[in-house]
């Protein structure tokens, strides 16, 4: 902005008429006015959509979570069985474990077949809630 | 004197309030109150979309970012320590998720970080802005990247210069030079604008 120079100043001071650095000063209040303004934005359902995405996150979180302690406990309940019996009979638990070698592949597969008609049975199941909703 | 130091002491009280309600309403999120999240979301809504919107263009992608801001502020909640105002905290997350988002997607949304040399429209496509407004907006989102975020946090969002550096992570002195530069640039264009219709 420019500064007043002693003429405006003596201009003022005589209350003549208000100097021309008014063009200026017009041209940065449009410009404030201009930075100021609200623009025209508005996300509609913002607050309902974050807290259905947060929702989704904690029922994943806790699938997760029931996951981690359902195999920790079968993890743990299958050792204490195992030093259990081999305290009774060792060869018992070698016989396990040679069942277990010989059938692995039906294991495995058994074991990741309900990992994943849980996680489509949950995913189904989110879909239908945000059908639902929507 | 004694004005001052009254006013000084209502702004301390003020603030210190401010601070309370924040501090009862993050443990309240903390402990899983969604409600107490709602309201966080409905408080601090219109801090985020302005801030978004001047980074990004494509209003899906706002409802995206904003999204994603509030996910995060939600899912990081607990690592607030109270060294900044909430509002300046969440707007380092917008501000940054924003970025990020940006320029990861170049091709959709244009950022120009450079003061690219004003290209002044034809006589004809100033005419068909009639409104003087509706041409100030046009032109804030013109101007490079950096000056329109700290015009927006400093206009819009009313941050301080400490906290606009918080959220930016510019110095003091770079910020009002950006303010400066982005306001002449506006004041010019407008000049040329007034010129053209007349």
């Amino acid at each position: 902005m420019r500064k007043l120079t002693e003429e405006d100043l003596i201009i003022l001071l005589n209350a003549d008429s208000s100097p021309d650095h008014d063009y200026e000063i017009k041209l940065y209040e449009s410009v404030y006015k201009g930075l100021n303004t609200v623009p025209d934005i508005e996300v509609e359902n913002l607050v309902s959509d974050v807290v259905k995405a947060i929702e989704h996150n904690l029922e994943w979180q806790s699938l997760l979570k029931f996951y981690a302690v359902g195999g920790l406990i079968i993890f743990f309940g299958i050792a204490f069985l195992v030093a259990g019996v081999s305290m009774v009979d060792k060869n018992l638990i070698l016989k396990l474990a040679l069942v277990l070698g010989q059938y692995k592949l039906i294991c495995l597969f058994a074991s990741m077949s309900f990992l994943i008609i849980s996680v489509v049975d949950k995913l189904l199941l989110f879909k239908q809630v945000q059908r639902q909703n929507s | 004197m004694l004005q001052k130091l009254f006013a000084t002491y209502f702004r301390l009280e003020v603030s210190n309030d401010q601070m309370q309600l924040e501090e009862n309403l993050i443990r309240k999120i903390i402990s899983g109150d969604i409600r107490a999240f709602k309201d966080l979301v409905h408080q601090h809504e219109r801090l985020v979309t302005y801030m978004i919107s001047r980074i990004v263009s494509d209003q899906e992608d706002i409802k995206d970012i904003s999204q994603e801001v509030f996910l995060k502020v939600y899912k990081s909640i607990h690592k607030f320590n109270y060294d900044s105002k909430l509002s300046t905290w969440i707007a380092t997350i917008a501000y940054r998720t924003a970025i990020n988002y940006a320029k990861k997607d170049l091709s959709k949304n244009f950022i120009n970080d450079i003061e690219i040399p004003i290209d002044y429209e034809t006589p004809e496509q100033i005419l068909s802005i009639k409104n003087e407004a509706k041409f100030i907006q046009e032109q804030i989102s013109r101007l490079p990247l950096s000056y329109r975020t700290v015009v927006t946090l400093y206009h819009l969002n009313e941050f301080s210069y400490q906290e606009i550096g918080e959220i930016t992570g510019f110095p003091e002195g770079t910020i009002k030079n950006y303010l400066f530069r982005a306001r002449k640039l506006l004041k010019e264009r407008l000049e040329h604008y007034y010129r053209a219709r007349k």
